[in-house]
């Protein structure tokens, strides 16, 4: 707890400099000020320890007991084999051999815990802390972090995901603008940003303005939320177009060999273009991973997946800290829920959202350091579980946000970035 | 203040009385059509008016003015079709001078292909149609998706269509309706809750933890539900497949001493088993198996682990809620299925006639589709009962019941101005202005490109290498069934054998790989791991082909001039690839095999593609798909290759307008083919003054890119 | 036999809003004649002003006394009724001066009588008038007189003040505090969408009521309106909450009833007229933050010269961030500004040289020559010059800023030669010199002189 009061303790009056930003500030510097809580409350928010976030999520539910939180010796443990990491007392599994080796970087949550079973639902709630509703969609974290805190970078998307498709993590009901950019093939990058062969800068806005000519009439006629966001898209398209910083979507300009280190296949080069994103100050981007649902052949599965996992991630934290970047990015690793100790019939794993792990680095984190835990077998959190909204919380701590000021919903309903969970300030350094 | 609550009350009470005519006149109707031919479609049309009117005048608001035939041609193409009107086809309807010609039109197209490619995306969102699963390891279900479209095109009633889906049983090439489960392959609580939220719209999912915060359901209800169909299985226990047992009743003979028990111990042998046995270990087969609560229940009203029996969440209309009586597991499903689609099902029909509702008009009457309650209430309560009435009449002929809606004065009047949050506040004045679906702004470039855009057949690569993986599993399944036990066993320890050799030196591998610090060198050892795993397949690839090939010969009824006999389907594909990928009909030979109606991709498209990119639904969640605005897509629109196509001398616009002479007539011929109209004399001078000085390639591209970027262009007005 | 001597007094007490508008109209209509007859120079109406004064006396000595009796039902705010009270009293003894003063007058017709009376009338009307106000606000509530009045005075803070005076009894229908307005958006919206929106909202809404927003309530259910505004008993969202727990009409018929606090703010919002005030407006606004009024004692302001520099840099293009609130501690980020060298000048920032935590050249056309003023910048803690052409002559103009906690060189031209001064910078925690061409050798000494540095090489 001491770490909570430390930063507790320099609490400023974010509601004050909300006032404050808007009587004597520039727009730029604005939207960091608005810290204002519910009823002049104050949220444990103290300098930011992180300014942005790479997020990777592992789909489809990744066993912990085979990564993260291995049980050496139970038959739960099937076949796979425990090793050391350069942290005493941290065991991974031989499927990450890699990242042992960087285990001082990690801080290793053995101990969430999900409510949510399926994969929708649980995916779902990990992105959003809020469980799947009919009549509502949230939004995501990377959606919460640019609409509170607003761009650095005003070219680039505030939040991009790469590969995947999160069933959470949009803008929910927040405005489309704040929805990530979603990028397909990370090789490809942001595809279409250049001018096709032959057409000019000029003949484009000539083209443009020969549309707005055609649209007049339809605009005077319909008043639709949809059909002026279309203009507002075409304005923000252009403005990419023109920036410098579309360069950062382009793996191209990085050596062979570091590509190579990152993995030659989406997600590996998916971590790679990440990195580059937030070089270029793009708040939150999420990459994602498939195929953890090792239902069957759980240990034919896994070797494969983890390879990529431990290649990409250890290269990640590697390449960041050599740049400087892994004080102010917090990487983060996430899933849906864990697999059950228990191997069914066809020698997979099932869900169990009872217990599972996540992991957090940089971007203020204290390295080495393992949270909470689990049973003998790992079916069951023992200590200091972690609940989903509260791992969100942390994250939303660690950029600063204010995590018990409300947002009305269209609907006339507050929510909160983290449904009301509270940051484990422990993780911290 | 007062005098305007007074109008409102008169208002109301005129509409109440309008109200009850209507309703004695539509039962009259009704009755008079009992026994005799059902409702005429125009009759029942009608009707529909009549009760939207009567809502209208209740609230003193006027019905939107009749759409003009500019703007019917291209939403009906775009309703039924899925697509714009070709430049033809628009002329042709708006030059005829039929008084019948709109009914017509909707005939005529409510007939084609083209509705099919379109009508069945509501069906891929709806049952989250995908033609491979995530982790890929299930076969079936490109055909499941082609078995969807065949039953649309066969106009197949709705509650037919859902009791197949139901009820399926089997192998997917024996019946590929089992997709329905293959779909949700080893989640059958998930598939349930999918299920009643699909065909009820009623949500239980959160039943599934815990009982349900604000609905009725309680967990409890949740497993009763579950176990209707919980005994169906995905994945055929393997010690059930007969070809197994005979294969191991001979090794215990041929290798005594050996515990069969154990062979799961084995990895080799127990993978090739698996391997060789995988296409007989995959289908929606019924079992006894029960259902048990889980182990964490928390109520009291039952243990954990206990068996659930089965019991419907709430009775048909004016009957009891009773246990079903049932014989076999098989007779249980069939009770539940019709149950789940029966007539007098409060929910099954409603749920269907408020989506078809909202596909036509673009707000349901109830909001949202799929999560009814038992406080939910429609805009329109009557005009919800009636569609109702009249789907069970038309015994659920879905054709039919489109027919109606886009026969009404509703549909074709005018879409309005404002658009409309609040459900309860939308009368239907007309239809809401929609933006084109993904599926409709990626057909409707198609369609300018490409000539009988409807007829052109195919996907792209991920496509025809599922169908080829299919019909490979599906012939190897034929072969294994059809195989002699003692051949069988040699093929098995065959492949075994060579099996086994590889598998031990990879876990050698694997194992000298810990101790490695150095990256490169574990690099190199995952290559060569990785090329010893191609290799091993390869091998055994041969060993199962050269065995069953010949007796796929004998098998006549089977067309495999595309088949490969490889698990992985990918290899022995690429060879055939090129031949398969061509295009050989003359009128797209230059276009390439993946541009045609998204209805023949796969399905989703992969995230990035153009269908993406505009919303096209991920499939994963039921509706997922999506209308917002991002920057990705004005980037496609304005520098994609997608554009090139349009441009090119061999698309059908290209055609289209250098047939013409003069500009004048070329940008008429333009705006035909992108927006169904000519163009106003402002736009007119806009072109003029925007190309002036441009040489006409560069002026052509121009004016296409700007109407491909307009807003007329993206909205079905 | 008389029933309890207590009650009489209560039941007597409730006739006090009645009495006491006697001698208010009647002294009332003294005044009145009194200027009347002044301006006619008439005096015909004499004898009725002394029978109107005499009347008016032993009416308000009437309304003293029931008064009294009302005041035994207590819940007041005492001060205010002690006031109230002497009002009373004092106004009584004034009257009859007055009416003895007018007596003599009348008698002797001398102008001087005449003029102290006139005084001692307009004295008591004044005392009436105050009195008569501080019963006004008893039983109507504090902001009843100014609560329709045109130009509207800030209540945001009324909320606050209404926790501290603390609430009347639900069961004392008539006894009246003083309340403040209540405000929907702070007090009444969190008791409805914390006990009511559950059945009563866009997932649900039972009898088609919501209750989640404005618009939803003014429009009430089905069964009609369900806020009268100012009758909380006719009006069914407090009603039907405030029925006895056993009733089987009770709402919310699940979950917790209303506790006694909400049920008042709820009653006391709807008598106060269960106006949506202007803090409902943002409720309706999804994406903006609700603004917050200055907090007093909230002193900084940001000089107009730092507001200029800060616009001018923005404008630019370089990211100006609020890294922490009162130190105003901030980062600045030249990064992504594409610059000339000529225009990262450092001297430009002086103004904010206090306040400068973070600075990020990374990828900039900084030189050495801009890197003269740094040692200015007293509080910097962190500095990017990574991937630029700053040199050993740049990084020796640091060794003054000995509170760098973070300092980025990789991919830069630095040699061993920087890590001299290097070496001042005790507090630095983390260093970066990957891709610069300083050897192992170099680092491991350096790390002799920086033992707690973390050297990333």
């Amino acid at each position: 707890m001491k770490a909570f009061f430390k930063k507790h303790s320099q609490v400023p009056r974010r509601d004050f400099l909300a006032y404050s930003a808007k009587c004597f500030l520039g727009v730029g510097l604005m939207p960091h000020l608005i810290r204002n809580t519910l009823h002049g409350k104050e949220a444990p928010i103290g300098r930011p320890s992180a300014k942005n976030v790479i997020y990777l999520y592992m789909a489809g539910g990744m066993s912990h007991l085979d990564t993260f939180d291995p049980k050496p010796g139970m038959e739960q443990q099937g076949p796979v084999e425990t090793i050391k990491t350069n942290v005493d007392g941290m065991q991974f599994t031989e499927y990450l051999p890699s990242l042992a080796r960087q285990a001082d970087k990690l801080a290793v949550v053995r101990s969430l815990s999900s409510t949510q079973g399926a994969h929708q639902q649980g995916n779902y709630f990990m992105h959003s802390s809020y469980t799947m509703r009919g009549t509502i969609r949230h939004p995501g974290l990377g959606s919460w972090l640019v609409k509170m805190d607003g761009k650095l970078n005003k070219n680039l998307p505030g939040a991009v995901r790469i590969g995947g498709s999160a069933v959470g993590g949009g803008a929910g009901f927040f405005e489309t603008r704040y929805a990530p950019l979603v990028i397909g093939n990370p090789e490809q990058g942001l595809q279409n940003s250049k001018l096709r062969k032959g057409v000019s800068e000029g003949e484009m806005q000539q083209t443009l303005a020969l549309t707005d000519a055609f649209d007049t009439e339809f605009h005077k006629r319909y008043d639709y939320k949809l059909v002026r966001a279309y203009s507002d898209m075409y304005d923000d398209a252009v403005k990419l177009m023109k920036s410098e910083d579309l360069k950062a979507f382009d793996l191209k300009e990085e050596k062979e060999e570091l590509r190579q280190a990152y993995g030659k296949n989406s997600f590996g080069q998916g971590c790679l273009l990440a990195r580059r994103l937030v070089e270029h100050d793009v708040r939150f981007v999420e990459v994602t991973l498939g195929g953890w649902d090792t239902h069957s052949d759980n240990f034919e599965k896994l070797p494969d997946k983890t390879k990529v996992l431990d290649d990409a991630l250890a290269t990640l934290l590697n390449d960041l800290e050599l740049r400087g970047m892994l004080e102010e990015t917090m990487v983060v690793l996430a899933t849906e829920f864990g697999r059950t100790p228990q191997i069914n019939e066809s020698l997979g794993r099932d869900h169990s959202p009872s217990a599972f792990s996540c992991v957090l680095a940089g971007g203020g984190i204290r390295g080495g350091q393992i949270f909470g835990h689990t049973d003998q077998i790992g079916k069951m959190v023992t200590e200091n579980q972690v609940t989903v909204p509260d791992f969100n919380a942390t994250i939303a701590y660690a950029v600063g946000l204010p995590i018990e000021e409300e947002y009305i919903s269209p609907s006339g309903r507050p929510f909160t970035v983290a449904d009301k969970g509270k940051p484990i300030t422990q993780l911290f350094s | 203040m007062n005098t305007s609550s007074e109008d409102l009350m008169k208002a109301t009470v005129l509409g109440m009385t309008k109200k009850i005519i209507v309703i004695a006149s539509l039962g009259s109707t009704i009755l008079l059509n009992l026994g005799f031919a059902k409702i005429s479609t125009e009759q029942a049309s009608r009707n529909i008016d009549e009760l939207v009117e009567a809502k209208l005048e209740s609230k003193g608001v006027e019905r939107n003015s009749e759409v003009r035939d500019e703007v019917f041609v291209r939403r009906i193409y775009l309703d039924i079709m899925g697509r714009i009107p070709t430049y033809d086809e628009a002329l042709k309807f708006l030059n005829s001078d039929d008084q019948f010609k709109r009914q017509k039109l909707i005939d005529a197209l409510l007939q084609s292909e083209g509705h099919i490619s379109h009508f069945f995306h509501l069906w891929a969102d709806l049952l989250r149609l995908k033609t491979r699963t995530s982790n890929g390891n299930v076969t079936g279900l490109y055909a499941y998706t082609e078995w969807v479209k065949q039953s649309l095109r066969d106009n197949k009633p709705y509650d037919q269509l859902v009791r197949e889906l139901i009820t399926a049983t089997g192998y997917p090439w024996e019946n590929p309706a089992v997709g329905f489960y293959l779909r949700d392959f080893n989640m059958p609580l998930d598939h349930m809750s999918s299920t009643v939220q699909t065909f009820l719209g009623t949500r239980m999912q959160c039943a599934q933890c815990h009982d349900h915060p604000f609905d009725s359901w309680t967990q409890m209800d949740y497993y009763k539900m579950a176990a209707f169909t919980y005994n169906v299985r995905t994945r055929v226990d393997i010690r059930q497949i007969e070809e197994l047992k005979k294969y191991l009743i001979t090794l215990k003979q041929k290798k005594d001493g050996i515990d069969v028990r154990k062979l799961h111990r084995e990895p080799a042998r127990r993978q090739m088993v698996r391997e060789l046995l995988q296409p007989l270990q995959i289908g929606a087969i019924q079992t006894e198996r029960k259902l048990r609560l889980p182990e964490d229940y928390q109520y009291n009203n039952a243990e954990p682990k206990q068996i659930v029996e089965p019991m419907l969440p709430f009775a048909e209309e004016g009957q009891e809620l009773t246990p079903p009586q049932f014989e076999s597991a098989e007779e249980l499903r069939n009770q539940y299925a019709n149950w789940m689609t029966s007539p007098t099902n409060p929910r099954f029909s409603k749920v269907i006639v408020n989506r078809l509702w909202k596909y036509v008009l673009g707000l349901g009457l109830i909001e949202p589709l799929d999560d009814f309650t038992d406080d939910t209430e429609a805009s329109n309560p009557e005009l919800l009962d009636y569609l109702a009435s009249l789907m069970i009449e038309n015994q659920y002929d879905m054709r039919e019941f489109l027919r109606v809606l886009y026969n009404t004065k509703t549909y074709q009047s005018a879409s309005s101005l404002k658009e409309e949050v609040e459900v309860e506040n939308y009368l239907f004045a007309g239809p809401l202005l929609r933006r084109m679906s993904a599926e409709q702004i990626w057909d409707s470039i198609w369609t300018l490109v490409l000539e009988d855009v409807d007829e052109r057949k195919g996907g792209n690569y991920n496509v025809f290498r599922e169908k080829a993986q299919e019909e490979s599993m599906m012939a190897r399944a034929y072969a294994l069934q059809s195989m002699e036990t003692e051949v069988m066993y040699e093929l098995l320890e065959s492949v075994v054998q060579v099996f086994e050799k590889r598998v031990t030196q990879r876990h050698n591998l694997h194992k000298s790989m810990q101790s490695i610090e150095e990256s490169k060198q574990r690099d190199q050892l995952n290559k060569q791991l990785r090329s010893l795993q191609r290799e091993a397949r390869k091998e055994v690839d041969q060993i199962i082909a050269s065995a069953i090939s010949p007796m796929i010969e004998e098998e006549k009824d089977m067309t495999i001039s595309s088949m490969s006999m490889d698990r992985g389907g990918v290899m022995s594909f690429d060879s055939k690839q090129r031949k398969i990928l061509k295009e050989t009909d003359p009128r797209w030979k230059d276009f390439h095999i993946s541009f045609v109606r998204a209805a023949e991709l796969q399905s989703p498209m992969y995230p990035g593609h153009f269908l993406r990119q505009f919303g096209q639904s991920d499939r994963e969640i039921i509706d997922n798909a999506d209308k917002e605005a991002s920057v990705p897509q004005a980037l496609t629109l304005m520098n994609s290759q997608y554009l090139q196509s349009l441009i090119r001398r061999e698309s059908l616009l290209t055609r289209n307008v250098m047939s013409a002479e003069e500009p004048g007539r070329k940008a008429e011929i333009m705006f035909m083919s992108f927006l169904a109209r000519e163009p106003s004399q402002v736009e007119l001078e806009a072109i003029v003054n925007g190309i002036e000085g441009k040489e006409s390639a560069q002026a052509y591209r121009m004016v296409v890119t700007a109407l491909l970027n307009s807003q007329e262009f993206r909205f079905i007005q | 036999m008389f029933g309890e001597l207590q009650d009489w007094v209560l039941f007597i007490g409730r006739f006090h809003s009645l009495v006491v508008h006697f001698p208010i109209g009647i002294l009332l209509s003294v005044l009145l004649i009194e200027c009347f007859s002044l301006v006619r120079r008439s005096t015909d109406l004499d004898t009725a002003i002394v029978f109107l004064l005499e009347m008016s006396g032993y009416f308000s000595l009437l309304a003293v006394g029931v008064g009294f009796c009302l005041a035994q039902e207590g819940g007041y705010n005492e001060e205010r009724l002690a006031l109230h009270q002497w009002m009373g009293v004092l106004l009584t003894v004034a009257i009859f001066a007055t009416l003895f003063i007018k007596r003599r007058y009348h008698r002797y017709k001398e102008a001087s009588w005449g003029w102290s009376y006139r005084g001692m009338l307009l004295l008591s009307s004044i005392i009436l008038v105050v009195g008569a106000h501080q019963g006004g606000v008893m039983a109507h509530g504090q902001n009843y007189l100014t609560e329709h009045f045109p130009l509207k005075f800030d209540q945001s803070t009324s909320s606050q003040s209404y926790e501290k005076e603390g609430l009347i009894d639900p069961v004392k229908k008539n006894a009246h505090e003083a309340l403040p307005t209540i405000s929907y958006k702070n007090e009444v919206h969190p008791i409805l969408f914390a006990k009511c929106v559950d059945c009563h909202g866009p997932d649900k809404s039972k009898v088609g009521l919501r209750l989640d927003s404005a618009a939803f309530i003014k429009k009430g259910s089905k069964l009609g309106p369900v806020i009268i505004p100012g009758d909380p008993f006719k009006s069914l969202v407090y009603t039907l909450a405030a029925l006895p727990r056993d009733h089987e009409d009770l709402m919310p018929p699940k979950g917790d009833p209303l506790t006694a606090r909400e049920l008042n703010i709820l009653k006391t919002w709807i008598e106060q007229g269960a106006s949506f005030d202007v803090g409902d407006v943002k409720w309706d606004v999804v994406s903006k933050p609700p603004d917050r009024a200055p907090q007093p004692g909230d002193a900084f302001k940001w000089s107009n010269e730092q507001q200029a520099v800060i616009h001018e840099i923005e404008e630019k293009g370089v990211i100006v961030r609020l890294l922490q609130g009162e130190s105003q501690r901030i980062e600045i980020d030249f990064s992504h500004a594409e610059l000339a060298e000529d225009q990262i000048a450092l001297n430009f920032l002086e103004p904010l040289k206090d306040n400068v935590e973070t600075l990020d050249f990374s990828k900039t056309n900084i030189t050495d020559k801009q890197l003269m003023q740094i040692d200015g910048f007293k509080n910097l803690r962190v500095l990017h010059l990574e991937k630029t052409e700053v040199t050993d002559t740049g990084i020796s103009y640091l060794v003054k800023s000995v509170n760098l906690e973070y300092l980025n060189l990789h991919s830069t031209s630095i040699t061993h030669a920087s890590l001299a001064s290097i070496k001042h910078l005790k507090k630095l925690k983390n260093l970066y010199l990957w891709q610069t061409d300083i050897s192992e050798s170099h680092v491991r000494e350096l790390k002799k002189a920086l033992p707690v540095t973390k050297i990333i090489h």
